[in-house]
């Protein structure tokens, strides 16, 4: 038995030094987290993947349908969003993994792990790089997590504001912060981004965020922030912090000339065609090249990075058919936006006593032509060809995708003789996010807010019915007409009117509407189109009226104010809270 | 791998001689030896075989069961008395000796307290094992015409299920569970792959239920183990056995689809619900009807076209086997075949040629070696897939293609359209072939050193094995031409040029190699009533596979295992088993645990009380429990060998600036997987509990068991409960996780006779239920919606509230179905919460189960010479789902529709509406559900056995002529819809369920 004893013990003994069988044949990749955070070219393509989670604002099957979500008109494409869009019930997009806008910005949490792990990491690359490769990496880092901070404040409100990592045994029942907490914290990060970003970056890193863009998010959250949806005690702290900002990057542009508007330089025509023959329009051109052909402009102030680096040809509201002899097109633009173009005058169409609801191309804002096209005007490159978009017109087929369901079709991010009969291919295209025109228009709107239409805000040199003048008047607009100028309230009424056509189609509207609390109004939910019915004595040859019903009737309650988070999260923890009504 | 194949077929082929060609030529002087040989209860049995080893003469006993035989007179001879049936018998005859006696007969018992029960590394006898085992022999799978075992299994042992993923020929695909739980399969003690092992090869199939019985496989042994052992020679018993046997298969079912005309006008119909204009027109539905247009108006039925009605099966083997004092062997060669059901063309051919050879050589007076070789090769031939993805499966096309599809010739030219774009008579005549070759190679020595002379009661056993698994696919491909019909169908357009192949190509190239290696101390002591067996193992492996992917590991085993079996007065016993198991996946130190499992058992029958009485002639209580780590976990996502390390990789690539000045092109560096610091390795404890008894005089035999599987520590990365503020997909592993599945089951066999009138008759049944007691999931605030402490097995569906039947019906209900707007002949869906909306919050768990009951029962007949067996299993309570979107569920555009369309609403409640656009109907919902509850004929042979005197006049000691056949009746709800209750999506997507007749004969001499 003894001997059986030490046998035992002996293979046991044996045993011991067999462990080592058990490691594995080979270590991963071998790479390292060291490997990775102090070699400055490792560290940046770690740091880069944090722009992964930009949404694009123009992206005809998800994120662009943030216009087709309020009343700027109807998508026609093959978007699951619909139904969604129709009963209202955001929650179920999180649900069914569809509809793209819904959800998409949620996982920018993984850009915001990212910018925080390289926040936390950077002292590993000290003395492997220069301080200002060091201030670059840091600065965007604090932009992009100001920036994804800033996508949520829009859309679900405040959130716990993360600034490290968090691991698999930390708390995670963090509480949300207020909406204006986490503003201010948008806000905090974007002055030290601006503090550490360079004002322009070289061109091989072009659509890097620069200080100019931290400056501009700075602007537009705190315009968010003093908005009324937002700020319901109407604080008017929050108004002067916003014109201030705004101020700030409209100086920028002045003092260093890096960003301008682009002026209108030359004149464009169209045609169109009537039972007198075929009529011309000049109007001044220019604005559409703010948003397409060259790789860069000096009006766009940050983004959609992705776009950039990719050479961004993309016809986000066309798809020119190459196979069928028709003109077939995602988006239809609403009678609604429509009726807010100016007449030439300065005057609403229902204000001017020239404007003739019959004979309604002629004599509008110019931005109208860059943006809208309508019945029987001719815009491809086959000159015979003019659109059809009278009801069962060539171009308006009710039942099929991609025709007009309104009566119109957006021309805006179309270029010139892009179709299948040129065959030219989609020019370059920029998905923007803050250009310089709409930073007069936050510091028109917050000086208003502040001191009315005349009114300049300390440190400023331009009042607020100068700043919207500036922005017409590179379109040849003149400037707000004094009907409009008699109180802070008309005026805002007028500096919505300018927003909703200047910004026509850039992922902006719906976001307005909501800070303002107008989104549930039912003229900004129902989506009109025309009805055109052929009668030679009218100018157009056709009878031009407002469809009797919608076109489309979106859902828009008090609960989608604030959107609402994806129910695994808001069921997690009592502390993150999910927002009222879902 | 030819040269090993060579030497294999050398090596066999002597073996085989040695059987049969006599050895000696001498004169030998011979003497008579008589005897008797009589049953268990002593009476005489007749036409019994006596054989005499030396002189290789055979005799039959007379009506007394006496018998007389020449024997060598100057040597020791052996006289072999051999029967079907009965237990071996092989006496010992010393020169002078002129009578044997009376040798009595016993019955070969499956189950039998003196059986041995071979466990992983060492046999018990069957009484002082403490665990749930369940034994099937090979001969008794023998009436099972297949090339795979596994099919034979069904139904034959309690708690094991078999499940059928693919049947068609050389890619059949079978799965085992035993107590709801994916088993291993161990071919003497090696885990293997189980295809071309034929039954005639094994000697026994041990089925490890509980962890007593497996415990020493550590890790590995965690799931149910089949442990099956190969067939060996005996000592004085040479023999040759020949069967053959050869039949046709059919499909059990096919799926219906309809004609051209019934197809255009229910198509048509589909597009009137939807709002759509029809897309036939009278002329053309006429057309279909009168078939006067076939070119345009094609009506085509493709199971008529392509499937031919039967497809040849032959199997044949033949077995050497014998040996003496010194060296024991038995060699087989197994020939296999069977085809597919194509008509024409490439014809799917399946040939397998398997060797096996098992040699046990005593060296010395304390040591044995054992070399047991096995060799398959499998030679495979089909229909090229044109992607290069595989094998063009026919029926997959037939189940899409409606009968109006495209004609499939216009004048000789072959036809595709654009809906439609693959031609079957191209696929299966002009798209080339595709050749596989598979060599699967499993060697095993084992040496046996009897170390008494050190200690006493102690001996030593060393294994090694070298296994290899080479498959090669090659292919050809090319295409005829293939043209599109113009309008009209007055000419043709080429849409795809004619391609011809001149080369083969290579498919897949991989090989899988197993080594391991194995070392055991062995001690026996009996001492008076004592008796005590210990074993020590130290085991190694290493799995390889010869293929490319990202992360791929070898796996390694290690294990250091100790069992210790007490038995006292074969009346109680205690068994303890130790487990000192490795893994490799888990960080350095960490890898090794140790697991205990004990066992006990208490022979009741052998207690004064109960062996005084006649009602019992065995009783045995057993139990055993044991924890037991789970090594083969995974987690999604992540690479399971390396969660206790941070993985950096690149994702994508990418650059910066714009064009004409971009910035370079880099990877972007990312973590692919966070390290895991708190995990450790997921376990289950394992409790059973049963009775194996014998009653009336052996007449009956029955065992029943509960059993109960506690899993915990489950490797989780609480997905649902981390919130996405986290910011990454990859969250650490951690323990968490509990369920429990437990059940009972067990087995009753009567045996009796009348006369010349034999029969026995045993059921067997599982019954199985298992729940959830932590998940990882969300808090929903609805009850409803939460698994943990529901049952594992239900179906988390829509509850149907049967079809809308008006209008009026959907407008004064006023609940939003998710799937937009519905019509009269939708199925309508409870609203569970109530919120006027039915949707993804309305799912939930309305009761319905899978199937918790499965059985199996068989009888055996003898009448005189002819027997008849049949062996049947079967399901009962719980559902299935018809999830078929190609038959059940139609739906959508360019479908082909299943003839059970024609019971659509309205005509019937039994299928919902026809569409081409709502996918209101196809959710998963209680109105597919249909009872699971089946039971299958699965296999009868009918044989005949020669008279003795009759095979003696052939020269054979025992000969069989038999009919066979499988699946020949099932009893199924879903025979309505012609469908397989096994596999309801055989022949519509895949392969249909065959059914096979064979007739053969079988032979020894």
């Amino acid at each position: 038995m003894k001997k059986l004893i030490y046998l035992f013990i002996t293979v046991s003994f044996l045993f011991q030094g067999c462990e080592k069988y058990l490691d594995k044949v080979e270590e991963s990749t071998g790479m390292t987290g060291e490997d990775v955070f102090t070699n400055y070219l490792r560290f940046r393509q770690f740091e880069d993947r944090m722009y992964k989670d930009m949404v694009d604002p123009i992206n005809q099957f998800d994120y662009t349908q943030i216009c087709a979500l309020c009343e700027e008109g109807y998508n026609t494409c093959e978007w699951e969003t619909l139904p969604i869009a129709q009963t209202g019930d955001w929650l179920r997009a999180y649900n069914t993994g569809q509809a793209l806008q819904f959800y998409a910005v949620w996982d920018a949490w993984q850009s915001i792990r990212i910018a925080n792990l390289s926040l936390e990491n950077i002292h590993m690359l000290e003395g492997h790089a220069t301080q200002a490769q060091i201030n670059q990496l840091k600065g965007q880092a604090h932009f992009m997590r100001a920036w994804y901070y800033y996508e949520f404040l829009m859309r679900q409100g405040g959130m716990p504001y993360l600034t490290r990592a968090l691991q698999g045994s930390d708390n995670f029942a963090l509480p949300r912060l207020s909406y204006h907490e986490t503003a201010l914290k948008i806000v905090a990060d974007c002055d030290t981004a601006a503090s550490l970003l360079p004002q322009q970056w070289d061109m091989a890193n072009i659509g890097r965020p620069t200080e100019g863009a931290a400056m501009a998010l700075k602007a537009s959250t705190l315009l968010f922030d003093a908005s009324p949806t937002n700020n319901p005690g109407n604080d008017a702290a929050r108004w002067t912090a916003a014109a201030e900002a705004a101020w700030d990057v409209i100086e920028l542009a002045n003092s260093t000339g890096i960003y301008e508007l682009i002026q209108s330089k030359g004149t464009d025509q169209i045609s169109y065609m009537t039972p007198g023959g075929v009529e011309t329009i000049n109007y001044p051109s220019g604005y559409d090249s703010i948003f397409m052909y060259t790789p860069y402009n000096n009006e766009i102030i940050w983004e959609f990075y992705e776009r950039v680096n990719n050479g961004g040809t993309h016809n986000p509201f066309t798809v020119a058919s190459l196979s069928s002899p028709s003109i077939i097109q995602g988006f239809s633009p609403s009678q609604n936006i429509v009726e807010m173009y100016e007449t030439t005058n300065g005057l609403a169409v229902g204000d001017d006593p020239a404007y003739d609801p019959q004979d309604p191309w002629v004599d509008r804002d110019p931005r109208f032509y860059h943006s809208i096209l309508f019945n029987q005007e001719r815009w491809t490159s086959r000159t015979d060809l003019y659109l059809e978009l009278w009801e069962g017109g060539r171009d308006r087929i009710q039942t099929k995708l991609y025709y007009s369901k309104t009566g119109y079709l957006a021309r805006k991010f179309w270029g010139k003789n892009v179709d299948s009969w040129s065959g030219a291919p989609a020019p370059f295209t920029h998905s923007i996010y803050f250009r310089l025109a709409e930073m007069y228009l936050i510091y028109a709107e917050a000086a208003n807010e502040v001191g009315g239409p005349n009114h300049t805000i300390s440190g400023a040199t331009m009042s607020a019915v100068d700043a919207v003048n500036e922005v017409r008047a590179r379109v040849n607009m003149p400037g707000v007409h004094a009907n409009y100028l008699a109180s802070t309230a008309s005026f805002r009424e007028r500096i919505k009117n300018e927003r909703a056509i200047e910004l026509f189609l850039e992922g902006k509207r719906l976001f307005d509407l909501s800070r303002w609390g107008d989104a549930h109004k039912v003229e900004h939910k129902a989506v009109y189109g025309i009805t055109l019915t052929e009668d030679a004595t009218k100018p157009t040859g056709y009878d031009i009226a407002r469809t009797v019903d919608p076109v489309f009737v979106y859902t828009f309650e008090q609960k989608h104010y604030r959107w609402p988070i994806p129910t695994e999260d808001a069921l997690m923890f009592a502390e993150f809270e999910q927002n009222p009504g879902w | 791998m030819n040269k090993i194949l060579k030497h294999l077929l050398i090596f066999i082929a002597l073996l085989a001689m040695q059987g049969i060609v006599t050895i000696s030529a001498q004169e030998v002087q011979t003497t008579t030896v008589t005897g008797q040989v009589v049953d268990e209860s002593g009476n005489p049995l007749q036409g019994i075989t006596v054989k005499s080893f030396n002189l290789k003469n055979s005799v039959l006993t007379n009506n007394n069961g006496e018998f007389s035989i020449n024997v060598t007179a100057t040597e020791q001879d052996r006289i072999v008395i051999s029967e079907p049936g009965y237990n071996l018998n092989i006496l010992t005859v010393e020169p002078g000796q002129s009578t044997a006696g009376e040798v009595s007969m016993a019955r070969t018992r499956l189950i039998d307290p003196t059986n041995e029960i071979s466990l992983p590394y060492g046999s018990l006898s069957s009484l002082s094992n403490v665990g749930a085992v369940s034994v099937i022999t090979g001969e008794e799978l023998e009436s099972y015409p297949s090339d795979n075992l596994l099919e034979a299994l069904a139904g034959r042992v309690p708690g094991m299920v078999i499940n059928h993923y693919n049947f068609m020929p050389g890619q059949e695909s079978i799965g085992v569970s035993v107590r709801g739980v994916g088993a291993a399969i161990y071919i003497d003690g090696i885990p293997r792959d189980i295809t071309g092992l034929s039954a005639s090869e094994i000697e026994k199939i041990e089925v490890l239920k509980d962890l007593s019985g497996r415990a020493l496989l550590g890790l590995s042994g965690a799931g149910p183990v089949i442990w099956i052992t190969t067939k060996k020679g005996e000592s004085f018993n040479r023999r040759v056995s020949v069967s053959a046997e050869t039949g046709f298969r059919n499909p059990v079912t096919l799926p219906n689809y309809l004609d051209a005309y019934n197809y255009a006008v229910l198509y048509n119909e589909a597009l009137a619900n939807d709002g759509l204009d029809p897309r036939y027109s009278q002329e053309a539905l006429n057309a279909y009807q009168n078939h006067s247009n076939p070119i345009l108006y094609p009506d085509i039925d493709y199971y008529d076209e392509y499937v031919r009605n039967s497809a040849p099966f032959i199997r044949g083997n033949i077995d050497f086997q014998g040996g003496d004092d010194r060296v024991n062997y038995f060699s087989t060669f197994t020939y296999f075949r069977n085809e597919g059901l194509e008509s024409q063309g490439e014809v799917i051919k399946n040939n397998r040629y398997k060797l096996r050879g098992h040699v046990d050589i005593r060296l010395n007076d304390f040591m044995k070696l054992a070399v047991n070789i096995s060799g398959s090769y499998n030679t495979q031939r089909f229909p090229n897939e044109e992607d290069g993805s595989g094998v063009f499966n026919m029926f997959d096309v037939f189940s899409q293609y409606p009968a109006n599809a495209h004609p499939i010739y216009f004048d000789t030219v072959l036809i595709i359209s654009d809906d439609y774009p693959l031609n079957v008579t191209n696929e299966l005549n002009h798209a080339g072939f595709a050749e596989g070759k598979v060599l699967n190679a499993q060697n095993t020595a084992n040496l046996s050193i009897d170390l008494g002379s050190i200690v006493e009661g102690l001996s030593f056993d060393a294994r090694a094995s070298f296994d290899v698994i080479n498959s090669i696919i090659q292919r050809k491909g090319g295409t005829a031409a293939l043209y599109r019909l113009e309008t009209g169908g007055t000419g043709v357009e080429l849409i795809v040029p004619e391609e011809n192949v001149v080369s083969m190509s290579v498919g897949s190239n991989y090989v899988t190699r197993r080594t391991e290696g194995m070392t055991s101390l062995n001690y026996q002591k009996i001492s008076g009533q004592h008796s005590l067996l210990m074993n020590a193992i130290f085991y190694m492996a290493l799995d390889e596979t010869r293929v490319t992917y990202a992360g791929y590991q070898p796996d390694k085993l290690e294990d250091l295992s100790l069992r210790a079996n007490y038995n006292f007065a074969d009346r109680y016993i205690l068994q303890a088993d130790l487990s000192y198991t490795g893994s490799m996946r888990m960080p350095e130190g960490e890898r090794f645990s140790l697991f205990p499992t004990v066992g006990a058992a208490w022979i009741a029958s052998n207690e004064g009380f109960l062996r005084e009485s006649n009602l019992f002639d065995y009783l045995k209580f057993h139990s055993s429990f044991g924890i037991m780590g789970v090594g083969n976990y995974s987690l999604e996502g992540y690479n399971p060998y390396y969660l206790y390390e941070t993985l950096w990789g690149d994702e994508g690539s990418w650059r910066s600036g714009v064009p004409g000045s971009y910035g370079y092109w880099a990877n972007i560096y990312t973590i692919l997987q966070n390290e895991s610091t708190d995990f450790k390795l997921p376990k289950k404890r394992y409790f059973n509990i049963g009775v194996d008894g014998q009653m009336l005089n052996k007449a009956i035999l029955f065992e029943l068991n509960y059993f109960n599987e506690f899993n915990y520590d489950k490797i989780s990365n609480r997905i649902y409960s981390t919130p996405s503020i986290i910011g990454t997909e990859f969250l650490p592993a951690t323990n968490y996780g509990e369920d429990v599945r437990w059940g009972i089951d067990g087995m009753i066999k009567f045996t009796g006779s009348s006369g010349h009138f034999k029969y026995s008759a045993g059921v067997n049944a599982l019954y199985l239920r298992g729940k959830y007691l932590v998940v990882d999931e969300l808090p929903y605030p609805d009850d409803y919606r939460q698994r943990a402490g529901k049952d594992i097995d239900l179906f988390w569906i829509y509850n149907d509230e049967g079809l809308y039947q008006t209008e009026q019906e959907i407008t004064s209900r006023d609940v939003t179905q998710a799937w937009g707007d519905v019509q009269p002949g939708d199925i309508r869906y409870e609203d569970k919460n109530d919120d006027g909306l039915v949707d993804e919050r309305d799912v939930y768990a309305p009761g319905a189960h899978s199937p918790r009951i499965f059985y199996g029962a068989n009888i055996s007949l003898s009448y005189k010479n002819l027997s008849l067996f049949i062996a049947g299993h079967g399901q009962a309570d719980g559902d299935i789902m018809l999830s078929s979107e190609r038959y059940f569920r139609i739906n959508g555009t360019n479908q082909a529709y299943s003839e059970l369309m024609l019971d659509r609403w309205p005509e019937t409640d039994d299928f919902p509406r026809l569409t081409t656009t709502s996918p209101n109907n196809v959710q998963n919902s209680t109105f597919w559900l249909r009872k699971a509850a089946y039971f299958k004929i699965r296999n009868i042979e009918l044989s005949y056995r020669l008279p003795a005197t009759a095979s003696r006049k052939l020269f054979m000691t025992d000969s069989r002529i038999f009919v066979r056949g499988t699946n020949l009746l099932t009893v199924s709800g879903l025979n309505q819809y012609s469908v397989d209750p096994e596999n309801i999506d055989a022949g519509i997507t895949g392969y249909p369920v065959f059914r096979t007749f064979t007739a053969g004969v079988s032979f020894s001499f």
